[in-house]
């Protein structure tokens, strides 16, 4: 019957999204340069009082009061399990738009720092690397080179929508 | 090829010639539906071969000729006639009509036409409800020639939506109910309880296709699908029972149709009106895909794309005069009272914009008193700025009464949905209940009214099995043999109440006593006040009826009523007195959205703990702290010995104090079972609106939601249940 062919519509990876050549966001973990999509980032707020959720793991570090939203707020170092920061005044809340199971959902994520919005060519981006485990990254866009330095271009619905933490970066 | 392209072409035309005819009638009525019009469409439609609509058309022509019609019969003939028309029709088979209208609708596009099934299902629910509503009242007093008309109208409008989607099942039988009230309101049968039954079991099989094409939109599994041809089989009868001048026949044929009352149905001519308009029974929708495959294969695809689209086009034509009957539909009833009108002067919004608006006037609320409570400067502005701020509280409680009340709707239609229930059941049983109602304009939140439908249907049928005696059985108490059954609805200090109560036998404290101890649920020596046994009902797997009848006892406990009720932080009161009857008081919250809650505070964290579970609160004394197997604490509190939970612990958080004496206790209280919450301090007691946190969190045992307090930061709202149940195992062992 009629109805029963129709599936819900999957989120179609859609151009935008998936083709690595536009505006990333740069922020900063550690020594470590990251970039994500302009596209996704609501806005960037200071660090603010987080409200703790009792047995959580680490990295989900609570809930904060958006403008009357409470969203939560993950450490970024934390998931990446990346040495941890102090936070300072340049430590910062980007709230992205990420797309969870139920809908569009808003995400804080606790960064070191941010630097600069750069727009990334196509021919500067590499594939995400392989460090011999065989699968790709899933979370990891590709790698940018800008000025000799590079940067690990984030695919964030995809990090978060994983709870768990997750390990990135380059091996030393 | 060329042919085919006629034949598109044809078909437009003939689509418009139609169209146009709607539209005629709009303007001029029912004397658009001239003969002369008529022959010119069944022309064209012969043109095409299309014998299915000249079939149609022609019937149509020799109706005119006999009796004239109404404005709504002309509506109706012009809507099957699109119906016809825009079903495929395979020219190289020609049909006859019987063959042809059992033939389905084409199937639905249900993405392309969510939207409008969507809207036709919301549309005949309201529909449905009112008739139900209208024909009960109807029963009572069969001279309410307002309620006719209007439950008229409702078949109508049914019958109209569904024939433009192509619903055939239902558009067959809204449209022979229609006929037959057709004559009801023209005063040729009176509204006896034949017709009531007939109408009743319509609606109910209306309601059942409804859910079906619900169940396509969500994709869910198909309800089982009721065959309509016995039913609408009766429905024709009794009206060609009234053309005939007959007085109906529906009574018998209900009772195992005997031979001989199938008999003298056939053998009297039916009359020409009855005969054009009873279409025979169409198959129910499921079939449909049959059709699909079929279809696939033809050459003609592309002229099916464009019959299928002048329909849509024609929607305003279908609704509008729905819509229009719909707001004149009079609701004043003398003896009723008044109720609030829904259909006239509303809109529909979607509930998310609602829960939206709810929650930014929360935050609203929030932020005006926190600048109300801003310290003060010494300045002679001061009194202007304490005048302004008053009023603005003002406006900002006014707003915030204002958008929950849009939340709101009357009791009213869940009430109207058991009274025919009680209606079906107490004739079933062979029991007589007198159903008052009160209270009906109550109003409470939505989500809530949804909530409480089983479980009110379930206590109301609780009610009349187990609560109502036999007639006999009353008679030889003394009480009248017709019982009475009242289930009301009020306001009483920010809650809503909901009672059911009944004048039968009431209930039986050792006969539960001894069935609970029976099942394994309290120990012979327990000793238990009445209160105490009544709850006992409530209990999982009390409910293990001695006898299962279709009307309770289907394993649908009062523990899950209860759960129900709980889960919209309600509770449920039991009085009753043996032999004279039972009330169970459902006393729910005015909404879901507010909760009105004890912050607390532990360590450096504040949590908000929703003040209907809290029963009490003390600091406690070094006598009253009892370990038991030198871990587990027990607080003895007025004899009683309870459990005691530190939050710190369970959250894993540092308290400011391990000191029990030092902290307070807080008799938290979930599903009747007490226990003690050790917690720093209290810092007071606020109205919160309630927040869903992120579904990150939603493994978190402990905690339901969160909150915004007085000074702009998040609290969480503690789930009392949770915290209890991630206890030890031990002392679950302890209580068993």
């Amino acid at each position: 019957m009629a109805a029963q062919t129709i599936q819900p519509v999957q989120p179609v990876a859609s151009p935008l999204r998936r083709s690595s050549a536009d505006k990333h966001l740069i922020f900063s973990l550690g020594s470590e340069e990251f970039g994500i999509q302009v596209l996704a980032i609501k806005e960037i707020i200071g660090l603010q009082e987080i409200t703790a959720v009792p047995k959580m793991p680490s990295h989900i570090k609570g809930v904060i009061n958006l403008r009357g939203q409470v969203i939560p707020v993950i450490d970024l170092s934390l998931k990446f399990s990346l040495v941890p920061h102090e936070y300072t005044y340049r430590t910062c809340i980007i709230v992205v738009r990420s797309q969870g199971p139920s809908g569009d959902r808003l995400i804080g994520a606790i960064a070191d720092g941010v630097s600069e919005v750069l727009t990334i060519a196509e021919a500067d981006i590499e594939a995400s690397p392989d460090f011999g485990s065989g699968d790709p990254i899933p979370y990891l866009l590709g790698m940018a080179k800008v000025n000799g330095k590079v940067k690990l271009l984030l695919d964030i619905h995809e990090v978060f929508r994983t709870d768990s933490v997750v390990k990135i970066g380059i091996p030393n | 090829m060329e042919s085919i392209a006629d034949q598109a072409g044809g078909e437009e035309s003939l689509n418009k010639a139609i169209d146009d005819l709607a539209l005629q009638l709009m303007i001029k009525g029912a004397k658009a539906l001239s003969p002369e019009v008529l022959e010119q469409v069944s022309r064209l439609a012969a043109s095409l071969k299309r014998i299915d609509v000249v079939e149609k058309v022609q019937a149509t022509v020799m109706r005119l000729a006999t009796v004239p019609i109404t404005d709504d019969d002309a509506k109706s003939i012009v809507c099957d006639l699109q119906s016809i028309i825009a079903s495929p029709y395979d020219i190289s088979a020609p049909t006859s009509t019987a063959q042809k209208s059992a033939d389905p609708a084409p199937p639905m596009d249900f993405a392309e036409d969510s939207e409008l099934l969507g809207d036709f299902i919301l549309e005949s629910e309201e529909h449905l409800a009112s008739i139900e509503e209208k024909i009960l009242l109807l029963e009572k007093d069969p001279s309410l020639i307002e309620e006719i008309h209007a439950v008229f109208r409702s078949f109508h409008s049914i019958k109209g939506l569904a024939g433009f989607l192509g619903l055939g099942g239902v558009q067959a039988v809204a449209h022979e109910v229609e006929t037959l009230l057709d004559h009801a309101r023209n005063l040729r049968i009176s509204i006896d309880s034949d017709v009531v039954d007939l109408v009743l079991e319509s609606s109910e099989y209306l309601k059942e296709e409804v859910a079906i094409v619900q169940a396509k939109l969500n994709n869910s599994p198909l309800p089982e699908v009721r065959d309509n041809t016995a039913l609408l089989a009766r429905v024709s009868t009794a009206t060609a029972d009234v053309a005939a001048g007959r007085p109906l026949s529906i009574g018998k044929a209900k009772q195992a149709a005997s031979p001989a009352a199938s008999l003298d149905q056939k053998e009297t001519p039916i009359p020409a009106p009855a005969l054009v308009q009873t279409l025979p029974p169409q198959e129910p929708p499921p079939s449909q895909s049959v059709k699909a495959p079929e279809v696939e294969h033809l050459p003609a695809k592309p002229a099916m794309v464009t019959t299928t689209a002048p329909p849509i086009a024609a929607v305003p034509l279908n609704v509008a005069p729905a819509q229009l009957e719909l707001v004149q539909a009079p609701v004043p009833v003398v003896d009723r009272p008044p109720r609030v009108e829904t259909a006239s002067t509303s809109i529909r919004v979607e509930t998310s914009k609602l829960d939206r608006l709810m929650d930014m006037v929360g935050e609203m609320v929030i932020a005006q008193s926190i600048l109300s409570n801003l310290p003060r400067t010494t300045s002679s502005d001061e009194v202007r700025l304490a005048t302004e701020m008053s009023q603005l509280a003002r406006i900002t409680s006014e707003v915030q009464r204002c958008a929950m009340s849009m939340r709101m709707m009357p009791i009213g239609p869940l009430f109207q949905k058991n009274a025919k229930m009680v209606r079906d059941l107490s004739r079933r049983n062979g029991k007589q209940v007198s159903l008052q109602l009160s209270g009906e304009t109550t109003e409470l939140d939505k989500t809530i009214a949804e909530e409480l439908s089983d479980p009110l249907l379930h206590m109301i049928r609780n009610a009349l099995d187990h609560g109502i005696e036999p007639p006999e059985e009353r008679i030889a108490a003394g009480k009248s043999p017709v019982a009475s059954l009242h289930i009301g609805a009020e306001h009483q200090a920010g809650q809503i109440v909901i009672s059911i109560s009944d004048d039968g036998r009431g209930l039986d404290p050792q006969r539960i006593r001894n069935k609970a101890i029976q099942n394994g649920l309290i120990e012979e020596a327990t000793q238990l006040t009445d209160d105490e046994i009544f709850r006992l009902i409530f209990a999982p797997g009390f409910s293990t009826a001695e006898k299962i009848t279709d009307i309770s006892g289907r394993g649908v406990g009062m523990d899950v009523v209860r759960q129900h009720v709980e889960s919209l932080r309600g509770r449920i009161e039991i009085q009753s007195e043996l032999g004279k009857g039972t009330t169970f008081l459902i006393l729910l919250p005015l909404t879901l959205a507010i909760i009105e809650g004890l912050v607390i505070v532990v360590g450096a964290h504040r949590y908000i703990i929703p003040l209907f579970s809290v029963r009490e609160m003390f600091r406690p004394t070094q006598d009253m702290l009892f370990t038991v197997q030198g871990s587990e604490e027990m607080i003895l509190k007025r004899g009683a010995l309870l459990p005691l939970i530190r939050l710190h612990k369970r959250f894993a958080i540092t308290p400011r104090t391990e000191n029990v004496c030092d902290g307070l206790l807080v008799v938290c209280d979930f599903a009747g079972k007490l226990f003690c919450l050790f917690v720093d301090d209290l810092l007071g007691r606020q109205e919160v609106v309630i927040k869903s946190l992120d579904e990150a969190f939603k493994n978190v045992d402990g905690i339901v939601g969160s909150a915004i307090l007085g000074d702009g930061r998040i609290g969480l709202i503690l789930d009392v249940a949770g915290i209890f149940h991630t206890q030890h195992p031990t002392l679950e062992l302890l209580r068993a």
